[in-house]
């Protein structure tokens, strides 16, 4: 007993390297900074590319409507469904600046399940790579693609890609660029289709998109010509509730939505032509100030 | 002071920190300091190339660690710079059997075998000999292994209970190894001596073709060697028959593109062996292991070329082994038999190896001969707890026997 009362005496605050730290009792709940849906960010799955393109199908991560980054739900009425692996379409095509266009095969159309349109499996010289299809594509089709804009409009069949400048007023065309080099941009949902209205100034083409809003977009945008696969997709019905579940969609409340814009859009005039710019918009950095890490 | 005072101040610490929130994050506008500090020859330091701190670690080398695994990058040993198009097992051509014709130079001169092979009748007693194989390696073998999932795509959200059974490859194994068996019983002793069963055998046939290396690499899971090397087929080399033409396509594609590689041609059959000369090679087809690289379906065509892939890399790494590294022409055609099976499909093909000159435009040609994918059987299963084997195909056996007895 004696030399534990010893011990005891013996220690003391003061020989402690460091205080422990108190516990400061929280008075408000962590503040979360949440993003909004609806600005291009999926929140359905995300996708783990490799380095390198390749038409292996890729696996992915089934997200439920939630930030991947604060983990919290954003996006209502996702979740569940079958898990499908995702085929890594190449947007980009790109073909000779002048001479005779690329010809490349159509080996297979594939049905896709993260997407509504179906999607063509291609080759070229030791290459493989998807496209979404058009219509009327088929097994053993050869299409052609070129970057090449002639003085008289090409003649173009389905599937074939030119820039926007090379293809005659009037034809449809689906998986366009928004400028030159970024790759098929708008237009890619099934049975889609834009038109191309006009030539505008400064080198610049109209189309019109599916929702009937006018673009004047750089005559050295690529697109596709024809009409995108599986236009019956549309028209289908869901079926069943168990069906929805399956395409991952969750239980929907049943009310009736007076203001939030669901059960249809005030009919107004359409905005004017608007012309897309340049791909140059770089994002500001934001400096970040906070007091986190200084003790007083 | 009075109390009240006190009591009724505002805790502002909620205000405080919105205003952190808000007020917190500041987008930097341009000015013109970094020009004008440029201009004066001022060095500029982004802040944490000083505030960060940089240590160097000193290498220590621990006596009895445990080595580092050999990885598969620019480290390796066999890491070269030229790209190796490689073929392996599990690999199976974009064009199927247009594009293996048009990668081995080989042309097919007619439909089905070569009048040389004889398909004679089978007996009753054969065939039901060869329907006990059939329930022996399909039903009663007692490997109980979990088979691979089954999907419906009308119901893809329906899950089938696991089915335990016995594997593909076991399956695979057991047929072709019970079928041989009843071969050699049948043949007789004369012919039987005449022959060796080698089981698990690893070919490797580099070469290069338009600028591009290519190797296949290859497993010959059955191969029967003979004494004597098969006699040639024919006299007429393919001259008048015309590739074909796989336009805008590369006879290269679907090949692993792979930069760690050996070129070594590989025939394991030593020449010492009296019984080198390969005869009939049986090739597997397990489909949870074979597949495309998109994995899509295999088609019946893709099978066809893996046959005549697999038989070309047998015959042309004896033909090496056999007339020198540097061979063209062969001084004397290979002529090589091929059966591929998964159990329930068989498919023959014989190949005669006239060239391993594989780049020229002219010149002689490698004959094929084939015929179709032909079914054992339609089905073998429980019905009721029953073992029931429906609609037996007897072709198979009779075109099995006319392969071996053939010298």
């Amino acid at each position: 007993m004696g030399t534990l009362t010893r011990a005891l005496q013996r220690l003391c605050i003061s020989e402690l390297s460091a205080a422990p730290k108190l516990i400061i009792p929280v008075r408000h709940r962590k503040y979360v900074e949440k993003p909004t849906p609806g600005l291009g960010i999926s929140y359905r799955r995300i996708v783990h590319y490799p380095e390198e393109y390749t038409v292996k199908p890729l696996d992915v991560t089934n997200l439920g409507g939630r930030d991947p980054v604060s983990g919290r739900l954003v996006a209502k009425g996702i979740g569940g469904g079958i898990k499908h692996k995702f085929h890594w379409v190449q947007w980009k095509r790109e073909g000779p600046k002048e001479g005779p266009p690329k010809v490349e095969k159509v080996v297979k159309i594939i049905v896709d399940g993260c997407r509504t349109s179906h999607i063509a499996l291609i080759a070229h010289e030791n290459e493989l790579k998807y496209y979404l299809a058009t219509e009327n594509m088929k097994p053993g089709d050869l299409i052609r693609t070129s970057m090449h804009i002639p003085r008289i409009p090409v003649r173009a069949y389905e599937g074939d890609s030119y820039p926007l400048g090379a293809l005659s007023i009037g034809t449809q065309i689906n998986s366009v660029e928004k400028y030159p080099g970024l790759g098929g941009f708008l237009v890619h949902a099934a049975g889609a289709y834009a038109t191309i209205v006009r030539k505008a100034p400064n080198n610049r083409v109209v189309i019109q998109l599916p929702s009937k809003r006018e673009f004047a977009l750089p005559e050295g945008c690529m697109c596709t010509v024809g009409k995108l696969s599986n236009a019956i997709h549309g028209s289908t019905p869901i079926g069943s509730a168990q069906r929805n579940r399956e395409l991952g969609n969750r239980p929907r409340s049943g009310l009736w939505q007076r203001k939030s814009g669901k059960h249809g859009r005030k009919i107004r005039r359409l905005p004017p032509v608007k012309e897309i710019t340049s791909g140059n918009n770089k994002k500001q950095e934001i400096i970040k100030l906070s007091l986190d890490g200084i003790h007083c | 002071m009075r109390l009240t005072q006190i009591l009724l101040r505002q805790h502002i610490g909620k205000h405080i920190k919105k205003h952190w929130r808000v007020q917190g994050k500041k987008i930097p506008r341009e000015s013109s300091a970094l020009q004008s500090l440029k201009d004066k020859n001022i060095p500029i330091y982004e802040p944490n190339e000083i505030l960060e701190e940089t240590r160097t670690f000193e290498k220590v080398d621990v006596i009895g660690i445990i080595p580092k695994q050999i990885a598969f990058d620019s480290t390796h040993p066999n890491w070269h710079s030229r790209v190796c198009h490689t073929y392996k097992d599990e690999n199976v051509l974009l064009e199927g059997l247009n594009q293996a014709k048009c990668l081995t130079r080989t042309v097919e001169l007619q439909q089905g075998l070569p009048d040389k092979i004889i398909i004679k009748n089978s007996s009753k007693e054969l065939d039901s000999r060869v329907k006990k194989i059939i329930y022996n390696s399909h039903l009663f073998d007692s490997e109980q292994v979990k088979l691979p999932k089954l999907k419906d795509p009308e119901r893809p959200a329906w899950n089938f209970p696991r089915l335990l059974g016995i594997s593909e490859s076991r399956r695979n194994v057991l047929m072709v190894a019970k079928l041989l068996q009843l071969i050699e019983s049948l043949s007789g002793p004369q012919l039987t001596k005449q022959r060796f069963v080698l089981n698990d055998l690893q070919f490797a046939f580099p070469f290069e073709k338009s600028g591009d290396l290519i190797q296949f690499l290859i497993k010959g899971d059955t191969l029967i060697t003979s004494d004597k090397p098969l006699q040639p087929i024919t006299q007429d080399a393919g001259q008048d028959v015309q590739l074909p033409n796989l336009y805008p396509i590369k006879d290269t594609v679907t090949l692993n593109m792979e930069n760690i590689y050996e070129m070594k041609n590989v025939y394991p059959v030593q020449k010492a062996i009296s019984k080198h000369h390969p005869h009939t090679v049986f090739i597997h087809y397990n489909a949870t292991e074979v597949k495309n690289i998109y994995e899509e379906e295999v088609t019946d065509d893709q099978i066809l070329g893996r046959s005549l892939l697999k038989t070309f890399t047998v015959a042309a790494t004896y033909a090496k082994e056999q007339f020198g590294e540097d061979v063209k022409v062969l001084p004397k055609p290979v002529t090589m038999q091929a059966v591929q099976s998964d159990g329930k499909f068989f498919h023959f093909g014989v190949l005669q190896l006239n060239t391993l000159d594989l780049d020229s435009e002219d010149g002689p040609k490698n004959i094929w001969y084939q015929t179709d994918k032909m079914s054992l059987f339609e089905s073998c299963s429980y019905v009721s707890g029953k073992p029931t084997l429906v609609g037996y195909n007897n072709d198979v056996i009779k075109h099995l026997l006319a392969l071996y007895d053939n010298v």
